[in-house]
């Protein structure tokens, strides 16, 4: 294996860098899954973890002096259509690529050391792959690359889920999420026979089905977020362990959705309804995502929806600013992947506990996780507070954002550091000051990160910080914490019987029908049976002239001379 | 190789000598089949290599017959033979022999009627061959009638117990569709004093009468092996009692011939009485799209999930075909190089499954939770069946329904439908088996697919990628 590396990596070199990265992820991934599964597992995980690592820093200068290297190749030439995938250097694709390489090396590391991952180096590779599939979609100049790439992460993100009934949700979801970007590009296509990106602005100004066209986008881009009305296959991702929940949060289709919908942006605007729809999800899911992170007993599912109010955030975002770009919100994203990781800190050192009702009375024990829970949200609330902006509109939304944080965090704070201890004795006496060092380290440097180099601390973000320091000492939402009890909440499968009664049902009544009237009745009955019918009343009536009485030979006599009559009268 | 080489007629031909030798081999006993079987096999993959060898000598940029072979078969009244190919026909022709190697590895260890099946497979790719190649309306007509006979024999001895009513409605559909194309021939030899070849027949004029009961005749008689409504029963009914995956994938190319039929005699500009039927043809075909969909998405039997499936694309391909774009034939050549493979893949497994499952009695869900291989193998053909880039259906799919977008809004968009709705049927019957809720087990598991097995099934799985990076992958192209 080490060979193989080398020699890639070395002959890597000698090409351009985003294919090189893309070779490379490529390359480990295969040969992850030809390695044995258990053998060796955490030694070669590391190694992935270094090689990707080490070929990131190779990156990074490149990166600062803004380096720029076109690559394009040829793809496919029919004669009708050419498609070409664009690799090229330059500083667009870097600082998109920055926040998920990042993620990708957090979610690496956690991975050497997970206690939970039965499968870490088929995980290792899948996420190297699914890298390389992120770097095609965020260099995608045209609409197969774009399509094919998200379509490819869909497919790492079925293998990245390791639970059945996650997997089942996810499936549905993403088959009709890609039906209708397929459909979309499809029609696209069918007007203007063109794949370039640009053909969203023409379309935008010559399109015939907009409004269709923008839908389906729409519906594509919401279900891939996970936004409210979609977001079981989100939260569905709670069966699985944090190592993974954490990367498809902020690796897959929530990162595909986002990234889709800044480049399809010139044909949402131009669809009249756009602005409400996307308004109307966002304000469902900031409520369903908040009403989460203080109601859900799983803090899995907790963290689900701080994720869920995230996105909520970009995409209200997005509405208010004109030039809205994913790439300039990569401090938050990053922010965002810290608080997982320090949620996924605390359950680390509980035993790997995840509910929120056996926790409590932390602080004595667990308080530097505390502490840097506490500073997580000052960095967090700087950033965002620190944002300058054009609309008043934004600067609400920011201040709403982080207030919604703020009452969230608390809650959940207040919740698993203080008060009486609903913890099991053995978990009480196993908790660590800071127990396992892949949880909290990177959360922890990338918080450190936008400390050290944030230049002024706005006023607002010292009173938000006395709202967050108040709401955790108030505790005002304390009677929330009955609801953990309440299973039919804590299931959350309300929106899975709504769809089944909505969809399912009409479907496989209407499917039934057809069925036993068609195909039954009208087919096997009817026709069928009736063709029957008269083939066995001709056997017969031929049976009957061909018995040997005087009356049949006449009658068949009668009908030779009949027809030799009839043509000879022509 | 001299051009006197006649390339076509030995792709024909050795097929029928295979089942020659298997016919002569003697009971074989002591083999357990083993000697029809391997004969058989080899016979394929040596016309694969053939099949690779005219793939070599063609220009594939032309959409012309190329490597055209001319034989006078009477001369009076003069009947001339003429074989000919193009991309479209030979891309079919290498993926139906693929599709039958995987019927041949599926059926490996069958001991009843092993012979028999051999003979009339064998004898069925050579009809099927030699339809794929003709060139002119008698030997298609031969060819097209002659190939039922295989089937109805296959479908009489590995019929469930229900095949009786089954060969019936087999015989009446077909028996239909024969009539009809004779008439149709007949016509067309009267006006041309002579044989025609196929693609000048849409160029004949004709009087009006005539004309109208000529294309009535041809499109009934194609429409007679196209699952479209009332035509798909025959075809429901055949998949759903067949067990066999040989003669499943046999059976359930039948449709092929009939789109193939399509293909060949309504070129892209097809003749203006022939309009009305077309419209008629688009919309029984939309209607029975979305029709049997629907019903493959509420029923739990997975042959017919897959005759569903079957049929949705199968609609897709000749709807995508009648819709005058010069440029789409070669995407569904490509289209359909994966979907035979996917399809004769899928029966592959679930033939696997279903034998499994019968022997230790167990029930269908979480059968796949304890084999990890055969999981994969499953998985991934049913992602590729659904369309995901994995194949060449991936981009040859966009393109058919853009075009059928393009052609027709309403169309296109019910294509859509049905597209989704057999997709979510194949996934709801994949997580199915992947139950692992319902796994137990002390109630026994079902044995993995063995290593060779899976090494093949990869390898088809690599020939799918492949196609999905360049649909030429096997010239470099």
């Amino acid at each position: 294996m080490f060979f193989v590396i080398l020699v890639a990596v070395k002959w890597l070199k000698t090409n351009k860098m985003l294919v090189n990265l893309f070779i490379l992820l490529s390359l480990l991934g295969g040969i992850s899954f030809f390695l044995p599964k258990d053998k060796y597992s955490r030694f070669f995980s590391a190694i992935l973890f270094a090689v990707t690592a080490g070929y990131a820093l190779q990156l990074v200068p490149a990166y600062q002096v803004g380096a720029a290297e076109p690559f394009v190749f040829h793809w496919i030439q029919y004669k009708s259509l050419h498609i070409d995938i664009n690799l090229s250097a330059n500083q667009r694709n870097f600082t998109g690529l920055l926040p998920l390489g990042i993620v990708l090396l957090f979610a690496l590391f956690g991975n050497i050391f997970s206690r939970q991952e039965t499968r870490r180096l088929r995980l290792g590779g899948l996420m190297c792959v699914n890298l390389a599939f992120l770097l095609l979609l965020l260099c995608a100049n045209n609409l197969i690359v774009l399509m094919m790439s998200a379509l490819l992460i869909g497919i790492t993100t079925l293998y990245v889920i390791n639970d059945y009934e996650a997997k089942k949700t996810y499936i549905f979801y993403d088959l009709i999420s890609d039906m209708a970007l397929f459909t979309a590009f499809a029609v696209i296509y069918s007007q203007f026979h063109q794949v370039e990106l640009s053909v969203l602005t023409r379309y935008a100004r010559e399109g015939e089905h907009i409004p269709l066209v923008a839908g389906l986008l729409l519906l594509s881009l919401l279900i891939k977020n996970g936004l409210f009305l979609f977001h079981n296959q989100l939260l569905s991702f709670r069966d699985l362990n944090f190592n993974r929940l954490i990367f498809l949060s902020f690796s897959s289709l929530p990162v595909v959705g986002i990234l889709i919908y800044e480049k399809a942006l010139p044909l949402l605007s131009a669809f009249e309804y756009s602005r409400l729809i996307i308004a109307s999800a966002v304000v469902l899911s900031a409520v369903y995502a908040l009403g989460g992170t203080l109601i859900y007993d799983d803090i899995k599912e907790k963290t689900l929806c701080f994720n869920m109010l995230f996105w909520a955030f970009l995409y209200a975002l997005s509405l208010s600013t004109p030039q809205f770009s994913f790439s300039a919100c990569f401090p938050l994203f990053l922010l965002m992947l810290s608080l997982n990781g320090l949620i996924h800190a605390l359950s680390a050192a509980a035993s790997d506990e995840i509910y929120m009702s056996r926790m409590g009375g932390f602080y004595k024990k667990l308080w530097l996780l505390l502490l840097f829970f506490i500073f997580w949200f000052a960095v967090f609330s700087a950033e965002i507070l620190s944002w300058k902006t054009l609309s008043p509109l934004v600067r609400f939304e920011q201040i709403l954002f982080v207030f919604a944080m703020a009452l969230a965090l608390s809650h959940f704070l207040r919740e698993a550091f203080f008060g009486v201890t609903q913890a099991d004795e053995i978990v009480s006496a196993r908790l660590k000051i800071l127990p396992y060092v892949d949880c909290w380290l990177p959360a922890v440097l990338v918080c450190g990160w936008y400390a050290f180099f944030r230049p002024e601390i706005p006023f607002s973000f010292l009173i938000m910080f006395a709202v967050f320091l108040l709401l955790l000492v108030l505790h005002p939402l304390r009677r929330l914490a009955h609801y953990y009890a309440d299973e039919e909440l804590q299931l959350s499968e309300f929106f899975k019987r709504f769809y089944e009664l909505v969809l399912l049902t009409p479907i496989t009544v209407l499917g039934r029908i057809l069925w036993l009237t068609i195909d039954f009745v009208i087919i096997e009955r009817t026709i069928i049976n009736s063709l029957s019918d008269v083939i066995k009343f001709l056997i017969r009536i031929s049976q009957k002239i061909h018995q040997s009485s005087l009356l049949n030979y006449i009658l068949l006599a009668l009908c030779g001379l009949g027809i030799i009559f009839l043509y000879v009268g022509r | 190789m001299s051009s006197n080489f006649y390339l076509l007629s030995v792709i024909i031909t050795l097929p029928f000598l295979g089942m020659l030798f298997v016919l002569s081999a003697k009971n074989d006993e002591k083999t357990g089949g083993r000697n029809v079987y391997n004969v058989s096999l080899f016979t394929v993959i040596a016309n694969i290599v053939l099949i690779l060898r005219l793939f070599s000598r063609l220009d594939v940029k032309s959409s012309a017959l190329q490597l055209v072979e001319r034989f006078t078969w009477l001369e009076n009244p003069r009947i001339d033979i003429v074989l000919g190919v193009d991309v479209f026909s030979a891309l079919l022709l290498l993926s139906i022999h693929i599709a039958f190697i995987i019927g041949f590895i599926a059926v490996r260890h069958n001991r009843i009627q092993q012979k028999s099946m051999m003979v009339f497979a064998l004898l069925f790719l050579s009809q099927l061959t030699g339809f794929l190649v003709a060139a002119d309306i008698f030997s298609f007509y031969i060819f097209f009638e002659a190939m039922l006979f295989p089937v109805f024999m296959l479908i009489g001895i590995f019929g469930d117990i229900r095949r009786q009513g089954i060969m019936y409605r087999f015989f009446l559909y077909n028996f239909l569709g024969a009539v009809v194309l004779f008439l149709a021939t007949i016509i067309l030899y009267n006006y041309q004093n002579g044989a025609v070849e196929i693609s000048k027949v849409a160029s004949l004029s004709f009087n009006g009468k005539i004309e109208h009961f000529m294309w009535a005749s041809i499109l009934i008689s194609f429409l007679s092996r196209i699952p479209v409504w009332p035509f798909h029963f025959w075809i429901s009914s055949v998949s759903s009692s067949i067990k066999n995956p040989l003669v499943f994938i046999i059976v359930n190319l039948i449709p092929l011939t009939g789109i193939y039929g399509l293909i060949r005699f309504l070129p892209q500009t097809f003749p203006a009485s022939a309009a009305f039927y077309i419209t008629a043809l688009e919309i029984i075909g939309v209607v029975t799209m979305l029709f049997i969909a629907l019903i493959g998405f509420i029923n739990r039997d997975t042959q017919y999930k897959f005759f569903s499936y079957i049929t949705v694309y199968y609609i897709m391909y000749m709807l995508g075909l009648l819709s005058k774009n010069n440029l789409i034939m070669l995407n569904v050549g490509f289209s359909f190089f994966s979907y035979l493979i996917i399809v004769a893949g899928l029966e592959f497994v679930s033939s696997y499954i279903r034998s499994q499952q019968e022997k230790l009695e167990l029930g269908t869900e979480g059968l796949l939770c304890p084999v990890p291989r055969l999981a994969f193998v499953y998985s991934f053909l049913v992602l590729a069946a659904i369309g995901l880039p994995v194949s060449s259906l991936f981009l040859n799919n966009f393109l058919i329904i853009s075009s059928l977008l393009g052609n027709n809004f309403s169309l296109g968009i019910t294509v859509v439908c049905a597209l989704v709705l057999s997709s979510g049927a194949l996934l709801g019957d994949l997580y199915r088996l992947k139950d692992n809720s319902a796994f137990c087990p002390e109630k026994g598991c079902i044995m993995d697919i063995s290593k060779p097995y899976f090494f093949f099934m990869a390898f088809i799985i690599f020939v799918l990628i492949a196609s999905f990076i360049r649909p030429l992958w096997f010239l470099g192209m």
